[in-house]
Order: structure tokens, then sequence, then C-alpha cells
């Protein structure tokens, strides 16, 4: 049976483009089980999902280098987000991580909380549209880190720390 | 002209791997014009072959490419396919495509939508199956999307790196529940995981051809896609 194989238009494309990424998202709590959850992630390139005013500033001020902000999961759970990832839950019922979420939203204590996170790194909610450029560049670099060597991936992460302009500075003057 | 690409949202299935198998062997024992397009954000396709010329040269030799190579973003492969819809300079397209990490994923999806012929391989791993479970769900939406165009559209699934391992008997079930067929063949071989080019056929090697060549044969029968492979071509 001959069949027909051929350019599809560009409003297709952009169809496809436009429903995919909303199942490819798609939030279903039937999916849910205990140890696997589906976790909503803001997709950068939706423009109609409103986030609190207060939080995005939050967000903003704080220039965390941590990707993941506690605020987030409160935000999301509002917006109800179409996007999400799957998220393997390994501390999903203890006590200390609900009471680290709910105190997100101080920004007096953002700064300690990121650092906590960075050492214990759980899998938690991440609102793409709320987090930082440095967070995006970080994501994005996780994203491509495959196969590279540990001493490749640092090279690349490294330039992503606070003091690596103080630091590069004080080796250039020193050396 | 078809399009056909190593797609899933996971990574380290062997997306690349499986574009280079089936490129090489189509390009070189298939008489069809191959182009890949290196899609890939790690640009994998495009490092291999640079390094492959670099070896060749640096044994005073040289190498023959079977298959011409463009590395792009999302947006550009799409202007690629469609120049050569347009001059029809190719008779198989393969894209490297990049994995979904969920944030810039509409200009893969409308690459993708391009595509009549999706190869998903799958790693026996539970968090490969659920991954290729998600991904499955916008395969649908697009099938559909082509479908009221008038375009067929392929998917199938194979099973990469087979061990013999207990998580290989969940496969089947988890592929026939999400809805994607598997193939018969699986790729079992280290060898070819590890040490493949980006113009060696597999098909030269007695061993090679022992492991590839059902599977071959399996995918040109399930795409529909002719090809003689008992007739080596120069081109």
């Amino acid at each position: 049976m001959a069949k027909s194989f051929g350019l599809i238009s560009k409003s297709a494309r952009n169809k496809a483009a436009e429903q995919g990424t909303k199942t490819l998202n798609n939030t279903d709590s039937t999916e849910s089980s205990s140890e696997i959850e589906a976790v909503p992630i803001q997709n950068e390139s939706a423009p109609e999902v409103k986030v609190p005013a207060a939080h995005v500033q939050d967000s903003k001020g704080s220039g965390s280098n941590a990707p993941v902000v506690p605020p987030v999961q409160e935000a999301v759970a509002d917006v109800k987000s179409p996007t999400n990832m799957p998220v393997v839950n390994s501390v999903e019922t203890e006590p200390a991580v609900t009471e680290s979420a709910d105190k997100g939203s101080t920004v007096n204590k953002r700064g300690a909380k990121s650092k906590k996170k960075m050492e214990t790194p759980a899998p938690s909610p991440l609102n793409a549209a709320r987090v930082s450029a440095r967070a995006h560049k970080l994501l994005n670099m996780i994203s491509s880190l495959e196969n590279k060597t540990q001493s490749a991936i640092i090279d690349e992460l490294i330039v992503l720390h606070p003091l690596y302009p103080k630091l590069k500075a004080l080796v250039e003057a020193v050396g | 002209m078809r399009v056909i690409c190593a797609s899933t949202m996971k990574g380290g299935a062997g997306k690349t791997a499986t574009t280079c198998w089936i490129a090489n062997v189509l390009a070189k024992h298939s008489g069809q014009k191959v182009l890949v397009i290196d899609a890939d954000n790690q640009k994998s396709i495009t490092d291999l072959r640079q390094e492959d010329k670099e070896i060749a040269e640096s044994g005073g030799g040289g190498v023959t490419f079977d298959w011409d190579l463009k590395t792009a973003t999302p947006e550009e492969a799409q202007a690629i396919i469609e120049e050569a819809y347009e001059n029809e300079s190719y008779d198989l397209i393969f894209i490297d495509m990049p994995r979904m990490t969920g944030l810039e994923d509409d200009a893969i999806i409308a690459l993708l939508a391009m595509c009549d012929s999706f190869i998903i391989p799958i790693k026996p791993a539970r968090a490969d199956a659920l991954a290729t479970g998600h991904f499955m769900a916008t395969m649908a939406e697009l099938k559909k999307i082509r479908q009221d165009e008038g375009y067929p559209t392929y998917v199938y699934a194979f099973h990469n790196f087979f061990r013999n391992i207990k998580e290989n008997t969940y496969l089947p079930e988890f592929a026939e529940e999400i809805g994607i067929q598997l193939f018969q063949s699986k790729i079992k071989l280290k060898k070819i995981f590890e040490n493949y080019n980006t113009y060696t056929s597999l098909l030269e090697s007695q061993e090679g051809r022992d492991e590839f060549l059902p599977f071959i044969k399996e995918f040109l029968e399930k795409y529909e896609i002719e090809a003689d492979l008992n007739t080596p071509t120069t081109k």
C-alpha cells in the first residue's frame, strides 16, 4: 500500500508544539504513586500563568544561586500549572520537608534555606518561570552534561559560583 | 523522502548510537542518499565525525563518509528539512534529537512533527520506561495532528542495552500498557554500544552482522522502507 510522505504544514507544527508541550507536561494525579510523584514545573514559555507578585519579587530579590526555592511549591499548587516532570520523592512524608516549604516564603530566611537545600538535594518542585536566569542556565547545562567527565562538569559549573569573578580576579592578580 | 528520528525524553538511552548504526548501514548498503541532522545539544555525532576524521588523518589515510551531516538547532533543522523536501536532495533524513528538559520543548516538538518515523530506544530501567510513557502521550498528539494532515506516522520502540536482568520482564508489559510496539529484535552486543563511529556499517563484520541484521531487517519492514541490504553501494 503506497503511503504519501510529505512536508507537514507550519501551522500543524505549531499546533503540535502547543498541544505536545501541554500533553508532555500535563499533571495527571492518577499517575502518582507512593514512590513516583508528578510534580508541577512551570514551563518558561507559558505566558498565561499568574504568579503572586510577592513571590516573584521574592524570587528575583533573593539572587540565590540555588535553583530550588521553597515558595514555588505553594505558588504552583495555587496556579495548577499544566507543566510537570516526574520526580522521585524519596522523602515524601518527612515533616521537616513540609515545614521547610511552609517557611520558605519568608524573605529573611531565604539565604540560609537555600544553602541548606544545596546540601540535601532532595527532588523538589521547580517553577521555571520564577527561577533566576542563572538557575535556567544551570538547568540547561545539567541537561547537557551527560557523557562529560567530572572535571569538565566542574569547569563548566565553577563559573556559576558567586565567588568565581572575585577568585578569578585574585588568581590573575597573583599569577 | 522519509524523515526518521531516534527520540525519547530520557537521556542516555542510545539515541545517538541508534542514529549512527542505522544511518551507516542504510547509507552504505541501500543506495539511498542519507542526511543526518545533529540537533542534539550535546553535538555528539558532530564530535564523533570530527574525531573519526582526525583519527583517519593521523593514520595517514582518509575515510569515506556515506552520509552527509548537518549540525543544527531544532529550529534550523526544520528549515533544513523544508529545503530538502523542496530540492529532493535526500532519500532519508535521520535526526538525532535533543532530550526534552521541559524548558524549550516547543521547538523540539515542532521538529518531531516533521518526522514520519520514530524509533525509541528503551533501556531496561524503570526510570526509562516511565519517561517513555510520558513521551508516548506526546507522540499520540503528534500522530493525530499528522493524521489530520494526511500523513502516516510510524512509532516503535526497541530494547536497547539488553541485559539478562529482572527489569527486562516488565518492559514488554509496560510497552503494551502505554501503547507502544516493541521490536522483536534487541540490541545487546556491548561492543557496538561502545565502539560505533560515523562511517562503519555494522554489517561489514560477521559479529556485527549477526547482531544487527535482524534488527535492521525488522526496522525496514516496520517502517516500510525499501532497501536492498545485500548490495553494498559506493557513492
